[in-house]
């Protein structure tokens, strides 16, 4: 790794990690508030756990089975009536921590060239996505709507469909082994 | 980092991502949990924003890769420049790798990169790689790029059939003494037993009208009076050499790492060099693999047989099984052979016929009992005595062949070939010729 290319690199790490921090933070400060004080415990292992890992760079992707973990436990907060708007915060920071985690990745033990701009780039794209995703997740918990069973219905089977378009798709990409 | 893996890998973060989306919004609704629902937002808005900006592909990047030396010594060093230029849009994430890095050595230098490439500009990668013999066709280079996220990457591999070719190290030697039954019209090294203009002596004769006043044997008119006589000089001329180089499997032997194969192929680059360098007309057969130079001089030869000897390594190949499919008739008869091989088989009749139908055969033999004995532990008991075995047991080899009147030449591979050479070969010049007379 080339000299410019090394704060870039520290500079990703950092945000991974602040990111990692809000991500467990922002839903753990939500249990505390709703006395939920084993949900807190578990939250702020998640978070350690996952900064563990990611020092010690085992084959696996880490990131990714700390995201599955992390929206787990938001889910668990969220039936616990944990509010709303810490887990909104709490899930899109973990995205932007699993997201600058494999860009962190990428990055470790090749030249970077480019660096300002690739970060630039990087993490005004992200900013904008997550601050796209808070707008979003504060509207839609903002505004309440009164569903009987038949919307619903056709709503989850909207949902389905979509969801397996997308899915569908995304392993027609996938190459050949 | 394999590109390859990466690829996969973030195609694969993609779908985890949409599972992740799709997953909270069914349990969200299972609940007829909002705060649960609301989680899966965050995700899809990552899946949206990155399939929005999710480029096309690669069709206005250009590659070049160059080779600085595509021809270097065994074990030498080539310089690789890598230039990836953007034409197109600004290019916010690529990752660019040279997998030969991985395949040869890597000196010095970056072979892969992560960059954002702004419209028109050029990313150049520098490295020195290191190969081994052999004749190394270069890995495509691989390109993954893809939007900011990486969630929907692109791949290509850009195949430009760069090529690094490492010639073998020829062994160090200075003469090989040949003395085949025949030689060819020009002027060379070879003794060809008839009167020349060379420099050693082959008789005495009458003097001829026209004979050179400085070539009268005034010992001769001093001790006859009556008439004067000339002294004639033996005809030096070239020769034809076949080197053959054994490179069946079962004559291939590594031990430690080491090949004793290629030891073989660093003797036969260093006789054919020599021998070229004198003068003679060489062919070289690779008995294994059915590799053949045809016979030729000068440097270009030389250049012909390295580059041959630089693909070559050994092969199971049935068709070569046994040497006595050797296709003698490659060889021009009554030529000088020679053989490289380290005799780890017991079947040379082969060799026998070649010199009973006139061919001069000289086995130049790699001893595969050296080479192994220096890898051997020497506290083990059993050691000694398996050694001193293999080593009559070669020897009886050898002598049954020098027995048949073929020199053979026994190398430690440890010491230097050029001193085998001469003890065996120097001596071999002195015996009798069989034939007399030259083409």
């Amino acid at each position: 790794m080339n000299n410019d290319a090394m704060p870039i690199a520290v500079r990703v790490n950092r945000a991974v990690l602040a990111a990692v921090a809000l991500g467990v933070l922002a839903p753990l400060g939500g249990a505390l508030l709703a006395r939920r004080g084993d949900l807190a415990l578990l939250l702020a292992l998640a978070g350690a756990g996952w900064i563990a890992m990611r020092t010690w760079q085992p084959a696996w992707p880490v990131s990714a089975g700390a995201l599955w973990l992390i929206a787990t436990l938001l889910v668990f907060a969220g039936s616990a009536g944990v509010g709303g708007g810490w887990l909104l915060v709490g899930m899109t920071a973990a995205l932007c921590a699993w997201d600058l985690d494999a860009l962190h990745a990428q990055m470790r033990g090749a030249h970077i060239a480019n660096g300002a701009l690739l970060w630039r780039l990087h993490w005004q794209r992200l900013a904008l996505v997550a601050t796209v995703a808070l707008l979003l997740g504060g509207l839609a918990l903002a505004v309440t709507l009164r569903l009987n069973f038949a919307t619903m219905f056709v709503l989850a089977l909207i949902a389905l469909a979509v969801a397996g378009t997308i899915i569908r798709r995304l392993l027609d990409d996938l190459p050949p082994d | 980092m394999n590109p390859n893996a990466d690829h996969v890998e973030a195609a694969g973060r993609a779908l985890r991502l949409a599972m992740l989306a799709g997953a909270l919004l069914l349990i969200g609704l299972a609940l007829v949990n909002p705060a649960v629902s609301v989680l899966a937002i965050p995700a899809l808005v990552f899946l949206a924003a990155a399939l929005l900006r999710r480029p096309a592909g690669a069709g206005t990047l250009h590659l070049q890769r160059i080779v600085g030396k595509p021809t270097i010594r065994s074990q030498g060093e080539s310089a690789v420049t890598l230039t990836l230029t953007n034409h197109g849009d600004m290019l916010e994430r690529v990752y660019v790798s040279d997998p030969s890095a991985g395949q040869l050595a890597l000196v010095s230098g970056e072979a892969q990169a992560l960059a954002a490439l702004a419209p028109g500009a050029t990313l150049e990668l520098r490295y020195v790689l290191r190969a081994p013999r052999g004749a190394h066709p270069l890995l495509p280079v691989t390109l993954v790029g893809g939007e900011t996220l990486g969630l929907f990457p692109w791949q290509i591999a850009l195949e430009d059939g760069a090529r690094l070719t490492a010639l073998p190290e020829a062994e160090r030697v200075r003469e090989v003494a040949i003395r085949p039954l025949t030689t060819r019209g020009f002027a060379g090294p070879i003794i060809a037993r008839r009167s020349g203009s060379g420099t050693d002596f082959f008789g005495v004769r009458e003097y001829r009208m026209g004979d050179a006043l400085r070539h009268v044997n005034w010992r001769a008119l001093a001790r006859h009076g009556d008439q004067p006589y000339t002294t004639e000089f033996s005809q030096e001329q070239i020769a034809d050499v076949g080197l053959v180089l054994d490179v069946r499997a079962q004559q291939d032997f590594v031990v430690a790492g080491q090949s004793l194969l290629e030891r073989a192929i660093q003797a036969t680059a260093g006789m054919a060099e020599v021998l070229l360098a004198e003068g003679h007309r060489v062919a070289l057969l690779q008995y294994g693999i059915g590799s053949y130079v045809p016979a030729g001089y000068g440097r270009l030869q030389r250049n012909r047989i390295f580059y041959s000897l630089a693909e070559t390594g050994s092969t199971p190949l049935r068709a070569f099984y046994s040497l006595k499919w050797l296709p003698t008739q490659l060889f021009p008869p009554r030529s000088q052979m020679i053989f490289i091989s380290p005799l780890m088989t017991d079947e040379y009749t082969m060799l026998f016929r070649l010199r009973a139908v006139g061919y001069t055969v000289a086995v130049v033999s790699p001893d595969p009992v050296a080479f192994e004995a220096a890898a051997l532990d020497p506290r083990d008991p059993l050691t000694a005595p398996a050694i001193r075995l293999a080593r009559i047991e070669r020897q009886l080899q050898i002598r049954k062949l020098q027995a048949g009147g073929i020199t053979v030449v026994n190398w430690d591979v440890r010491g230097d070939l050029n001193q085998s050479l001469q003890r065996v070969l120097r001596p071999a010049l002195l015996a009798p010729p069989l034939v007399r007379g030259g083409r």
